[in-house]
């Protein structure tokens, strides 16, 4: 296919005539049903170990009174990748705006629904044109109520082939060249004894605030959030996000259906080892692949990385908090043995439709103060004057999006 | 089961008590069910689409026989750290269908330990243990009874995944594997009748490979996850690039069920496997009837399997007994009795 791999303005055409179509999700959709195994098997995936999402008689003692799932748990509903046509054209997973309305509950089934928004064209340094693509996914109760919507952002940059690897040290928009210079090769030690102490015993410290309530009027703008340390990342960690919220799905499936996907879509890489059409995930499983897609070697997975926000939010809100929005974009990889950190300062707290809320300007930064991802989560609080968090949530807009002044 | 390498200096031992696993699936859900049938390539609408398998004589979705994997993995090889767990034989035996909503529990009781020479190492400890699988509070509906065996480490594993090189295919071989591949239906709602099979008919092929990191992935995903704890898992999976003991038993069941038909039951499964399927290999799973009898008034057809890979090498061989519907006795009859 003579436009396989190709941006060009009839490639682009052809994704632009999708803006607005509802898409076929049964390649994004993990699971349909938040049953306890599905809940438990993808905090096991972003080690979040909240007795809210896993201990049925703890939960019943909240006052949720019943099983949760975490609110990141949305990435094994719905992927949010909207990224249709451009053939051939690798993506990367550039960001999420999320927004809940109510708590996904234990045992309850979701309806999804996805459209593409918009396509964005770019150019970059060395890749020259690429396309930033956003889609909505609504996700809905089987009785039709809205829980949540999340617009998923993606990149589609032009495939690196092995003959341009001088052009994978910097790829647009995921600039890689400074951690390159970091970064020695795959067997070389990237932390000191003491400082791998250190990253321990800090990841053993964390607090969860739990049954404990963080009331609203306690706040105050420039309050420090966390930090939730994460890392060293290790393969084991990226496979344990794949087990536990998507599978093979994203890619074709396994085995025969593979076989079956790859033969309707030209959407696979060849397997250097083998000569078979392979996933193109290949690069988030090892360093060489890693690197031939750009991103300096094995990387972690964009919601994977997001959803670890969710569980510092949730910590540090406690089990009476409601996460009620959150943007965030990833701007570089995070690779194998890096280590994460993320935190928080709250910019603002307001009230609003009998609820009360902190907006908090969030990043994570790895070992060489490097910032990989940036954003804001607005978070929803019991409070004195207005009691306990209302659900569902009306829609709060969109001011918490504004940029904030630095 | 006595299939493997002549046991020396038999004892058995019982200071070790095998220590239950959490699950990775505790509930048969239409989500559990779909990640397993994903896991192996399976394309049975019988697991997967409520649909079809309302029209069966199960009245809705059941798990293909080897999603009892998902809730254990069934090594029983407690004791010995350090040294591999290889799991090289199975023997399965299915009492009743499993079907969506069951929620499922474990038990696991090691039977004997020995040590022999195995692979040219003198010493090592086979131990032979049982999972015995039941609906929670209610009778017995399948046991696993394993055989490992507990190496040292071989050096061979401690290369680097990415630094291994892998079989290289023909553009013909991968065509001819894809052919073998879409070749493969399940019987479905077209009953295989006990009558009309006859000795010598053939069973399968199934395919699976070559086998990718996401294959493995797949697996994971559907069965055991990839714990931070070790659990006592058997050797292979994701951190080691081959596919586990009980992933290439699941592709035997796969070839199995497909012969089957949905109103078939598959009562036992034996599989005996020499080495793990490494990243890039091709399995093919085939067999064969060998024999038709009736037990009591129960018809039966018993099959043998063999599995090679793209090499033509024999890899793993296996026996399983599958009861049909008959034009004279009629549908399976379960549960299917329980004798030792």
């Amino acid at each position: 296919m003579s436009s396989w791999g190709v941006i060009d303005d009839d490639t682009i055409a052809e994704a632009r005539a999708l803006i607005g179509t509802p898409l076929r999700r049964d390649r994004m959709q993990w699971v349909q049903t938040a049953t306890p195994d599905a809940i438990r098997q993808f905090c096991e995936g972003i080690a979040d170990d909240n007795p809210l999402w896993l201990d049925a008689d703890y939960a019943a003692a909240s006052n949720h009174g019943r099983l949760l799932a975490p609110p990141s748990f949305l990435y094994a509903l719905d992927a949010t990748i909207v990224a249709p046509k451009l053939a051939g054209v690798q993506w990367i997973y550039a960001g999420t705006v999320f927004r809940w309305y109510d708590v996904i509950a234990a045992h309850q089934r979701f309806d999804t629904t996805a459209v593409l928004l918009d396509m964005e064209e770019k150019t970059g340094r060395r890749f020259g044109r690429w396309v930033l693509q956003t889609g909505e996914v609504s996700y809905r109760t089987t009785d039709g109520a809205l829980v949540a919507t999340a617009q998923g952002k993606i990149a589609r940059t032009p495939r690196v082939r092995k003959s341009d690897e001088a052009q994978a040290e910097a790829s647009e928009p995921v600039s890689q060249s400074e951690k390159d210079a970091a970064q020695p090769d795959e067997g070389g030690a990237i932390y000191t004894p003491s400082q791998l102490a250190a990253i321990r015993a800090e990841a053993a410290a964390h607090q969860r605030l739990g049954s404990e309530p963080r009331l609203w009027e306690t706040v105050s703008a420039g309050d420090r959030v966390g930090p939730l340390i994460r890392g060293p990342l290790t393969l084991d960690d990226i496979f344990r996000w794949y087990v536990g919220a998507q599978g093979a799905l994203h890619y074709g499936g396994a085995h025969g259906d593979a076989v079956r996907y790859r033969r309707r879509h030209d959407d696979y890489e060849i397997n250097t080892k083998t000569g078979a059409k392979d996933s193109a995930a290949r690069g988030h499983f090892t360093a060489r692949e890693g690197r031939t897609a750009g991103m300096g070697g094995a990387y972690d997975v964009g919601p994977h990385r997001i959803s670890w926000l969710g569980t510092l939010l949730s910590d540090w809100g406690g089990d009476d908090s409601f996460l009620t929005a959150m943007t965030v974009d990833v701007l570089r990889p995070n690779l194998v043995e890096d280590t994460t950190w993320w935190s928080g300062r709250v910019r603002d707290t307001w009230q609003r439709d009998g609820n009360s809320f902190v907006t908090i300007d969030v990043r994570a930064q790895n070992q060489d103060e490097v910032v990989h991802a940036r954003g804001t989560a607005v978070v929803a609080l019991a409070s004195e004057s207005l009691g306990p968090v209302q659900l569902p949530l009306t829609d709060i807009g969109n001011d918490w999006l504004q940029k904030p002044t630095r | 089961m006595d299939e493997g390498s002549p046991v020396v200096s038999p004892q058995t031992r019982t200071a070790v008590e095998p220590r239950p696993r959490r699950p990775w699936v505790t509930m048969v859900t239409p989500d559990a069910l779909t990640h397993f049938a994903w896991s192996i390539g399976d394309a049975n609408p019988l697991w997967v689409d409520g649909v079809h398998a309302a029209g069966s004589r199960w009245g809705g979705l059941i798990a293909p026989p080897c999603f009892l994997y998902a809730v254990d993995e069934t090594t029983v090889a407690p004791g010995h750290e350090g040294r591999e767990r290889v799991y090289t034989n199975v023997a399965w035996t299915w009492f009743d269908a499993i079907h969506a909503g069951d929620e499922l529990a474990v038990d696991l009781v090691l039977i004997e330990e020995t040590e022999t020479e195995w692979r040219r190492e003198r010493g090592v400890p086979i131990q032979v243990g049982e999972a015995r699988f039941s609906r929670v509070g209610g009778p017995l509906i399948a046991t696993a009874r394993t055989r490992c065996a507990r190496p040292t480490p071989a050096d061979e594993t401690l290369t680097d995944i990415e630094d291994r090189s892998e079989h290289w295919y023909t553009s013909e071989e991968l065509e001819a594997i894809e052919i073998d591949v879409l070749s493969e239906t399940p019987r479905g709602a077209d009953d295989r009748i006990w009558e009309d099979v006859q000795v010598g008919d053939p069973v399968g092929s199934v395919v699976k490979g070559p086998l990718s990191v996401m294959d493995v992935v797949a697996w994971h995903a559907g069965t055991q996850g990839v714990s931070a704890q070790p659990l006592g898992h058997s050797t292979g999976g994701l951190s080691e690039g081959r596919a586990t003991g009980p992933q290439f038993v699941s592709w035997a069941a796969n070839a199995v069920t497909n012969w089957v038909g949905d109103n078939g039951f598959v009562h036992r499964l034996t599989v005996e496997m020499d080495e793990l399927v490494p990243l890039g290999d091709t399995t093919w799973w085939q067999g064969e009837v060998v024999s038709t009898p009736t037990v009591g008034e129960r018809p039966l057809v018993e099959l043998v399997l063999r599995s090679v890979n793209q090499l033509g090498t024999s890899i793993g061989r296996g026996t399983a007994i599958v009861a049909l519907p008959s034009r004279e006795y009629g549908p399976v009859a379960l549960p299917m009795e329980y004798t030792r």
